[in-house]
């Protein structure tokens, strides 16, 4: 493909091709033989950006500003909806907002270069009124509503709470009822101008598709330039805001999430993802399903199938999470911080790593056997230094010593507890005819 | 697309679909039950003692540990419904072998590990060990008691509950928790014989593995004996005159209403096929008359869908509305209801519906999952019909197709779920 650079990994049999279109956009062109065509746009503007400088100027925006953006782009000029569009093509459209930034995307088998001038179309304006804003207020506060309805999304919450002093993540991605009513027009048109710039977004189509003919397309519709808003780099102290935070909720049996706070990166690069597949690597030897401390605990009845153990690391946030349901909450993170300080005295194994690296890899394959996640990951990978390529061969590469020293870097004060225990539900059913 | 069939014996059928697509693959073994009320929590309670251990791996950490070492294999056991069908089906997700490294035979191996979790489950005197048994009553009276923290879900289940009381499909596939309470190991080895040695089998396939060795793999691993080959037809829901409401108390910010409908019995593919239109026009995407009415045009909920049965006659209606705009949205679902069964729909809608549906259908080989249900259906029912012949009896759908079907669909349920009752 003309002017496209090329990435081949022969061990995963898989390339892409990618380059910088001339309005600014990235591109990446996953050719596949599937019978389906997947295409994601992907604005690097998230939940966590509600602070950012541009041209010299500082701006703040209310919580859940993104978001709020995504649900208005598929709106047309006439007040119609692009929903209708795709669906006369056969594409199946949809998007999402996460803490880093908000996608569209959409699959077809047929008709791909209709969706995804549509596609493009509708990122390529907004196109709202203050009726349509106050009108889509009311159902994001109902998405708002339903998620506070859900006690795993507050256990986990809560849990940020409890470990973060600055960070955006302490506000969900949606905002709150309070912050969304601060939205208005103008916020939106102000974003939109900020972040929808071509060299803010990436393209990512996967599947038999002609990928010149995509960067045409995408460079037809994204004609204006502007710089990339910075976000700052905010600083957050090691110390934990409080050990322990307690709510009632309906639950049949409590939830708990354990946070152990660990240093955020200040880059974003493939150093950072080696080393928190270091943690990764550390978090799954000593709390996998195929460890004693999750093996015991079961047995035990103070572990259930739900529990989850891993480690979450982005812009502002960096903690092992150990997540699940018991009626003992406070014994299971005692029992986790006791595993960590024996585990820093014995290590881990060659052998334990080995078999861990083999679970590892097979697991990160599976992405490749999901067009629509294979082209989200790369749609965001897009704005990194790195790729997923990169970061199955980081586990392939990592060492003992790296996992081990992962281990022993771990600041067990640094953790805190968050639960959701039960209160009684009134249960009554009213029937009528 | 080309998909492989054999009868491996009397009663146990294999569907599988060779693809160099995925760098894993994917097999299921299932075993053809009665959904029922009495029997369900067994079946249920049967498959998390059957992934829970072997014979030969008889701790969790033993066999978690074989596992990891088989690149993580997934080894899992769950119960499924199909209309009045029950499923228990045992799972295994590995890597492809051509990505092992030293050329390692992982499906073969695989498929030992679940032959060890079906033939040869882990037993003391013969029968599941009472430690086990207890600690699995347990985790799955928790599992089934947790399912009021997702509001939605449990809505629809006690709106199917109360909609079909005294039919089969009213069953929870998971089970009930008095059920399950009283539960042993010797009555499970009754839920064991007669899922595995006399419910007819299904086996589905989707990966790399040439036919060949496939079968070699099943025929090593998976000795099913011959059985017969019967398959529980459901009941037909009957219409009911009058319209149930039933509110239910929880202490929520959002009220969560579940609209219960009767509908004629599809009876063959064509009839499935016309019903699929009309729930993708009612309520079936996001450019669907309940998207893009109750939720778009009225700002009444963040979501509103529709969820037919192909293999059962009736239809729910899912929403989530602030508290005190029940009945407006009862009645936005209505409206639509009636515009379909009035032919409210123009031919633009119709073909478009149509062709979302013939679009998912050519594109279900490119997911281990939705080409597992395929293949599944495939040599499950005997009326199923092929990708190809679906999308042909979709395309051949009319308008008038539509809405002598939209007709038959009557109101028969509005549950409520929130904090109190709409004046």
């Amino acid at each position: 493909m003309n002017g496209f650079n090329v990435k081949e990994d022969l061990s995963l049999k898989e390339k892409y091709y990618y380059k910088t279109l001339s309005n600014g956009m990235k591109l990446t062109v996953i050719p596949k033989e599937l019978s389906t065509a997947f295409a994601m746009i992907c604005c690097d503007f998230g939940g966590e950006d509600t602070e950012y400088s541009l041209g010299g100027e500082s701006f703040t925006l209310p919580a859940g500003t993104a978001h709020f953006l995504e649900h208005k782009m598929f709106e047309n000029p006439d007040g119609s909806d692009a929903f209708s569009e795709f669906d006369r093509f056969g594409g199946s459209a949809n998007a999402f907002t996460s803490y880093e930034n908000t996608c569209f995307y959409f699959s077809c088998t047929e008709n791909f270069f209709e969706n995804l001038d549509i596609l493009l179309k509708s990122v390529s304006g907004l196109y709202i009124t203050d009726a349509s804003v106050d009108k889509e207020r009311k159902i994001i506060e109902r998405e708002i509503v339903m998620y506070e309805d859900h006690p795993s999304t507050n256990v986990s919450r809560n849990l940020t709470k409890a470990l973060y002093h600055a960070s955006p993540t302490l506000m969900p991605i949606a905002g709150t009822v309070e912050t969304v009513a601060e939205i208005n027009k103008e916020v939106l048109m102000r974003a939109y101008e900020h972040f929808y710039v071509p060299s803010n977004l990436s393209l990512c189509v996967c599947g038999r598709v002609d990928g010149e003919r995509v960067a045409i397309a995408a460079e037809s519709f994204f004609k204006r330039s502007g710089d990339r808003p910075t976000t700052p780099i905010k600083k957050e102290p090691p110390a934990v805001v409080r050990e322990k935070i307690e709510e009632k909720g309906i639950v049949a049996t409590p939830l708990f999430s354990i946070g152990i706070k660990c240093p955020i990166p200040e880059h974003d690069d493939l150093r950072a993802q080696r080393s928190a597949a270091a943690i990764r690597l550390a978090v799954s030897l000593t709390f996998g399903r195929a460890g004693s401390f999750y093996c015991d605990n079961y047995a035990k009845g103070l572990l259930s199938e739900r529990f989850y153990a891993g480690y979450v690391q982005n812009n502002y946030t960096a903690h092992i999470v150990l997540s699940g349901s018991s009626n003992a909450p406070e014994a299971v993170f005692d029992a986790a911080i006791k595993e960590l300080k024996a585990k820093k005295q014995t290590l881990f194994t060659e052998k334990e790593l080995i078999r861990e690296k083999r679970a590892a890899y097979a697991e990160m394959l599976t992405l490749f056997d999901s067009g629509d996640d294979l082209t989200a990951a790369m749609a965001a990978s897009s704005f990194n230094s790195y790729d997923e390529y990169d970061c199955i061969h980081v586990i392939s590469d990592i060492t003992l010593d790296e996992i081990n020293a992962a281990l022993l870097s771990l600041e067990l004060e640094n953790s805190a507890l968050s639960i959701i225990s039960a209160f009684e539900p009134q249960f009554t059913q009213q029937e009528e005819h | 697309m080309q998909i492989y069939f054999s009868k491996i014996e009397e009663g146990v059928s294999l569907a599988a679909f060779k693809t160099d697509k995925f760098k894993s693959a994917l097999m299921t073994v299932s075993f053809a039950l009665q959904l029922d009320c009495e029997t369900a929590s067994g079946f249920s309670l049967l498959t998390n003692l059957l992934s829970l251990s072997t014979g030969d791996y008889p701790t969790m950490q033993s066999f978690s540990i074989i596992k990891d070492e088989l690149y993580a294999l997934g080894l899992d056991a769950y119960v499924q419904r199909r209309g009045e069908i029950l499923l228990v089906t045992l799972e295994i997700s590995s890597i492809a072998d051509s990505f092992a490294f030293d050329n390692e035979r992982v499906l073969f191996k695989a498929t030992e590990l679940l032959g060890g979790a079906i033939f040869k489950p882990c037993l003391e005197n013969g029968i599941f060990p009472e430690a086990n048994v207890e600690s699995e009553k347990k985790c799955l009276i928790e599992e089934i008691e947790s399912e009021i923290e997702n509001k939605p879900a449990y809505a629809m289940k006690q709106a199917r509950r109360i909609l079909c009381a005294g039919e089969p499909f009213a069953a929870d596939s998971a089970g009930e928790t008095e059920r399950v309470a009283a539960l042993d190991g010797e009555a499970l080895m009754y839920y064991y014989r007669k899922a595995i040695n006399e419910a007819p089998v299904f086996i589905t396939y989707v990966g790399e593995a040439e036919p060949q060795y496939l079968e070699e793999c099943i025929k090593a691993n998976l000795p099913f004996k011959k059985r017969e080959h019967t398959i529980p037809k459901p009941i037909i829901h009957a219409p009911s005159a009058s319209i149930k409401r039933v509110f239910e108390k929880m202490d929520i910010g959002q009220c969560i209403v579940i609209l219960g409908f009767y509908n004629k019995m599809p009876e063959n593919a064509r009839d499935r096929a016309i019903l699929s239109v009309y729930n993708e026009i009612l309520g079936g995407s996001a450019a669907s008359k309940l998207f893009m009415n109750v939720r778009e045009k009225e700002g009444l909920c963040y979501y509103c869908s529709s969820y037919p049965s192909g293999r059962k006659n009736v239809l729910f209606v899912s929403c989530g509305v602030e508290p005190g705009n029940e009945e407006k949205a009862i009645e936005s679902v209505y409206r639509e209801i009636n515009a379909m069964k009035n032919g409210d729909f123009s031919e633009q809608e119709l073909e478009n519906a149509k062709n979302s549906i013939i679009q998912s259908l050519n594109g279900q080989d490119d997911s281990l999952g939705s080409m597992t249900g395929y293949l599944l259906g495939q040599i499950l029912f005997d009326d199923a019909v092929d990708n190809e012949r679906a999308a042909s009896l979709i395309k051949a759908v009319t308008k008038a197709d539509v809405s002598a079907f939209a007709e038959t669909v009557c109101p028969e349920l509005e549950y409520i779920l929130g904090e109190e009752a709409a004046q």
